[in-house]
């Protein structure tokens, strides 16, 4: 009911002013609205309600655990005409399935039961920040339509909302409406954006005239180190050379590396294809474990898994005589233990709830002629065994569990597909390709060579790279992820069992801008191959790999860390 | 000079545009060069073709290999020798970046025994083979399906079919499962397929479809079907040049499940064939009713990894009942068994038997194995096998001898290898029919080889 009246005033509003952008407002008031349900179940640290994307949730979205009030009476009549409902806490969800969804609470845990009242978008305390300063009337007409969020005065938000838009004082509600000359954007208590839509034409800056609110921060850029002063009988030159720290060498030619911040440390796994080692990863390399696996297959690729709170494990594909060996490992006190039985899959994880771990374990097949099958499942522990789960979201058919991430990319709280293959980027909202960039993406040391029928007498011979998987970071600081990922220039011609081919390698933006991906480059060229990145407090974390002689000798991988400036 | 300068401008106008080329060339090789040392070599020779035919018919027996195939299993003082060989492939695949398109030429030199043609002093020999010619592309309105055609590798199933033929080939995969269809010509007798003065009962044509299915923990099941109309042949009495008969023709029709499995350690790989048809000789037609069996269990604890394996090929056991009883291939490798001195090995050219099968015998296998992986670079094994033909009707006796085989590969780089083998056979009852003075001695043979491939 409260929905229809909505469109309603919205309609008439619009109606009434004129000038009022249709989309933008209808969309927000369509997506804000309040949706029942119930909580249906405690599951560890989560919640599952009794809602799915059909009711229109989307990974994010906020409710209000409703804690039923004194029942209001009619005077006259004696009828209950309502409830002094309020708030008993907030919800948030974090994954959707087909009938239900999964959410996490993120105030008054313990108050939360089964069975509870739960309304999207209801009774939560609701902050505008308006960063165009043109946006009150945009407001006035929201809060009107929304009459069921607790709107805070815009006057009182504006003078509380920080300088440029950040989480600074976001804990003063739970949901923010932040329009900036980007668009605007409903975020979460967190300030991590739940639904993005673009600028109202009334609220776009005047082209003649000069941007009247604070400019968004300006966007990092890699420190170079100071040039090195002028010595006596000396001459001063000019560091062309590439601008990175180097905490340390990892004793090996790594073909592939991941990382993974637990508590205070970072953490990098490391393998030359043959053992695996780890590192805490600080201002110096310190080695802290490794193992070679019982059955000594080929590494390819690592992945750190963090399928529950506290927990770590280390994903490893690797190869062994005409098929897939891969295994999980726990990591606990400083070891690695085997996790059930060697699988037959390429395996990958992923961050798709968008919270800084990666939750997601995936296992793609094994295809003889391509090697990146069609088939992708889920691994989930259960009892200390893996078992495969389908998956509730939609794969394009040439992805790969290697060398990929999914991130939201473009604001509307849902999760885009990013894979590298064979030199090229693609970017992938379920099935629907947005994006496939020039090919020069990738180029990985770490590859496997493998005949289409290892018994037949003839036979093609396949190659597969695994790609370093690409990091999702705000590096502009708008709010809104970038991918950065390893590019590198090859030449035409490849034998890919001899080498790589990598000439040169590169970090690579790309950017949801103005309703499309754009490509830049972040950082100067090196003419080593990247075998691992990321992004931790501020700096910019990659190995870089010399391969060495043929037969194995006097290869060798650096840590490379670049700090990141504004 | 201008023209000169003219291309050196094109060349670098492409160089610098390749990034922009939809565009990828990728070399593929295989150089191997193999050497072989045996106190028999007359065994180093192939007694029975996979890809010729083996006919027991009204009594008498046929086959389509000319001339006298039959070494002798007794050593002579001039039999214990040493050769070299090269075998060097190279295949080109052209295709756009996303490989929707797909063109591959592969080409071989050898195989040259150094001091014969091609490896000689000197050299400069014509030792060129086209292998693979064909274009692999994904149709435009199904982006699951691929056609192939051209001169391509066929695979049905490596004990049936799993060498090169001209033909199309149409494949899907749909999820768990893959499918084919696909048609192939050959023409055994070289009379030439398509000649406008030939008809065509001068070459075969084969037709084949399969189907698998991959579960989800990456086991799959293969069902196949070939049907080979053979065409026209020329067949000879065992040891003869001289035609017995041009009017022999043969229909074929193979009907195949293969299995391969891994549970935790544990892996199996299988299959049955199924072989009918019939062959019309003069107007007189013989019944085809022949089976395979191959299975292999596979046990890893740790780096070591152990082996059984066996393999039945039935065979005629009569030459006049009308039928034949005995299994055909079409063209394979039996390499895959492991076997040094018998089978298919490192000098893949110089086998007793490319078939798993001894003339119209038939085959009994049994063998059991041992790999210990010493560290990432190497491996060690060894194999003991019990070779006996199904049949003794043209050999007197069915037992070919037990082999025993050690070997060690060491990879020395990335892609190249260096592996040597070595086998002793215990010569059976069976080898002293085919001995000049009935009585076979054993054998011992060596095999190494210096193998790149990228």
């Amino acid at each position: 009911m409260i929905s229809k009246v909505s469109v309603w005033l919205v309609a008439l509003l619009l109606a009434a002013v004129g000038t009022a952008p249709a989309g933008t407002l209808e969309d927000l008031v369509g997506d804000l609205q309040p949706v029942p349900g119930y909580v249906v179940l405690p599951v560890q640290d989560e919640y599952l309600i009794d809602l799915d994307a059909t009711k229109g949730l989307v990974v994010g979205d906020l409710f209000s655990v409703v804690q039923v009030g004194e029942k209001i009476t009619h005077p006259v009549t004696g009828k209950v005409i309502g409830t002094l409902d309020t708030s008993k806490g907030v919800l948030q969800v974090t994954q959707i399935k087909e009938g239900f969804s999964h959410s996490k609470a993120l105030s008054n845990k313990s108050a939360i039961k089964r069975g509870d009242s739960i309304r999207r978008y209801d009774g939560l305390r609701t902050a505008f920040w308006d960063y165009t300063g043109k946006a009150e009337g945009f407001y006035s007409s929201l809060k009107a339509a929304l009459p069921a969020l607790d709107w805070q005065d815009f006057a009182a938000a504006q003078a509380e909302k920080p300088a440029n838009p950040s989480a600074a004082n976001a804990t003063v509600a739970d949901l923010f409406i932040v329009a900036t000359r980007d668009g605007i954007t409903v975020r979460d208590t967190t300030y991590k954006v739940v639904r993005a839509y673009p600028l109202p034409a009334e609220l776009l800056p005047a082209a003649a005239a000069p941007a009247a609110v604070a400019a968004p921060a300006a966007p990092y850029r890699l420190e170079h180190p100071a040039k090195p002063a002028a010595i006596a009988q000396g001459v001063q030159y000019d560091m062309t050379m590439p601008g990175f720290q180097t905490p340390g060498g990892l004793g090996f030619a790594a073909v592939m590396a991941d990382f993974v911040r637990t508590g205070n440390d970072l953490l990098m796994a490391a393998t030359d294809g043959t053992v695996v080692k780890l590192y805490k990863a600080g201002d110096k390399l310190v080695p802290v474990a490794e193992f070679k696996p019982e059955t000594v297959p080929q590494i390819l690729s690592l992945h750190w898994w963090q399928p529950a709170s506290g927990k770590l494990y280390l994903a490893v594909s690797a190869w062994k005589d005409t098929g897939l060996n891969s295994s999980i490992y726990r990591y606990e006190d400083g070891k690695f233990t085997s996790v059930d039985k060697v699988l037959p899959y390429t395996l990958g994880t992923f961050d798709r709830d968008g919270d800084g771990s990666r939750e997601l374990l995936l296992a793609q097949n094994f295809d003889r002629e391509t090697f990146w099958g069609t088939i992708v499942r889920e691994l989930q522990l259960q009892s200390g065994k893996l078992v495969t789960r389908d998956i509730g979201f939609e794969l394009p058919r040439r992805f790969t569990v290697g060398g990929s991430l999914m991130a939201d990319l473009d604001g509307d709280r849902k999760p885009e597909t990013v894979f590298v293959r064979d030199g090229l980027m693609y970017v992938y909202s379920g099935n629907k390709q947005r994006y496939k960039s020039p090919k020069m993406m990738g180029g990985s040391v770490s590859r496997i060579m493998f005949e289409e029928q290892p018994n037949a007498r003839e036979t093609k011979m396949h190659f597969a790279a695994f790609e370093v998987p690409p990091v999702a970071v705000d590096l502009d600081n708008d709010g809104s992820p970038e991918l950065l990922s390893v590019a590198s220039e090859s030449s035409l011609m490849s034998a890919p069992g001899i080498s790589a081919n990598v000439s040169k390698s590169w970090l690579a933006v790309v950017k949801f801008r103005d309703g499309m991906f754009v490509k830049g480059t972040l950082g100067e060229e090196l003419d080593l191959p990247l075998q691992g990145l990321t992004l931790d407090q501020k700096r910019v974390m990659m190995v870089a790999t010399q391969a060495g002689s043929v037969f194995g000798e006097n290869g060798g991988s650096q840590l490379l860390v670049f700090p990141l400036v504004h | 000079m201008k023209q000169f300068k003219l291309a050196m401008a094109i060349l670098i106008a492409l160089a610098m545009a390749t990034p922009a080329l939809a565009i990828n060339v990728e070399w593929h090789g295989d150089f191997n060069n193999r050497f072989s040392y045996s106190t028999q070599t007359d065994l180093s020779q192939r007694v029975s073709n996979d890809s010729d035919k083996y006919y027991g018919l009204g009594g008498d027996f046929y086959t389509t290999k000319k001339g006298n195939p039959i070494p002798d299993t007794k050593k002579g003082s001039n039999d214990s020798d040493f050769f070299g060989e090269l075998k060097y492939r190279m295949d080109m695949t052209v295709s756009d970046d996303e490989k929707k398109v797909k063109g591959v030429v592969g080409f071989e030199f050898g195989s040259s025994k150094f001091g014969g043609s091609g490896a000689d002093f000197g050299g400069d020999d014509n030792i060129f083979e086209l292998r693979w010619a064909y274009t692999d592309f994904e149709l435009p309105f199904d982006s699951s399906s691929r056609l192939t055609v051209g001169l391509q590798p066929v695979g049905y199933n490596a004990l049936l079919w799993s060498d090169n033929a001209g033909g199309v080939k149409w494949t899907r995969k749909d999820g768990n499962w893959g499918y084919s269809l696909g048609w192939f010509r050959n023409d055994l007798n070289q009379i030439g397929s398509g000649n406008s003065t030939n008809d065509k009962n001068d070459y075969d044509d084969a037709y084949a479809a399969d189907l698998t299915y991959v579960f989800d923990n990456g086991n799959s099941l293969n069902a196949f079907v070939v049907y080979m109309d053979q065409g026209q042949e020329t067949v000879y009495e065992l040891g003869s040049s001289t035609a017995a008969t041009s009017n022999l023709q043969d229909e074929e029709i193979w009907l195949g499940l293969s299995g391969n499995g891994k549970w935790n350690n544990l892996s199996a790989m299988g299959t049955a064939m199924y072989l009918t048809g019939e062959v019309d000789v003069d107007g007189e037609t013989f019944d085809r009713n022949a089976y395979l069996v191959h299975g292999q269990l596979d046990y890893t604890v740790g780096k070591n990894t152990f082996t059984l394996g066996g393999l039945y090929a039935s065979g005629d056991d009569d030459p006049t009942d009308g039928d034949l009883e005995n299994f055909d291939v079409i063209d394979i490798s039996t390499s895959i068994l492991g076997s040094v001195i018998i089978f298919d090995n490192y000098a893949d050219d110089n086998s007793f038997s490319q078939a798993p099968y001894v003339f119209d015998q038939g085959y009994q296998l049994i063998y059991v194995g041992a790999a210990h992986k010493l560290n990432d670079k190497t491996k060690l094994w060894a194999k003991y096998f019990w070779h006996n033909t199904a049949e003794d009707t043209a050999l007197g006796d069915d037992e070919i001898g037990h082999e025993f085989v050690v070997g060690a590969s060491y990879t020395i780089m990335k892609g190249l290898t260096a592996d040597i083998n070595a086998g002793y056979l215990v010569a059976g009852d069976a080898l002293d029919a085919i001995s000049s003075d009935g009585n076979s001695d054993d054998v011992f043979r060596t095999d190494a080889r210096i193998q790149f491939k990228f």
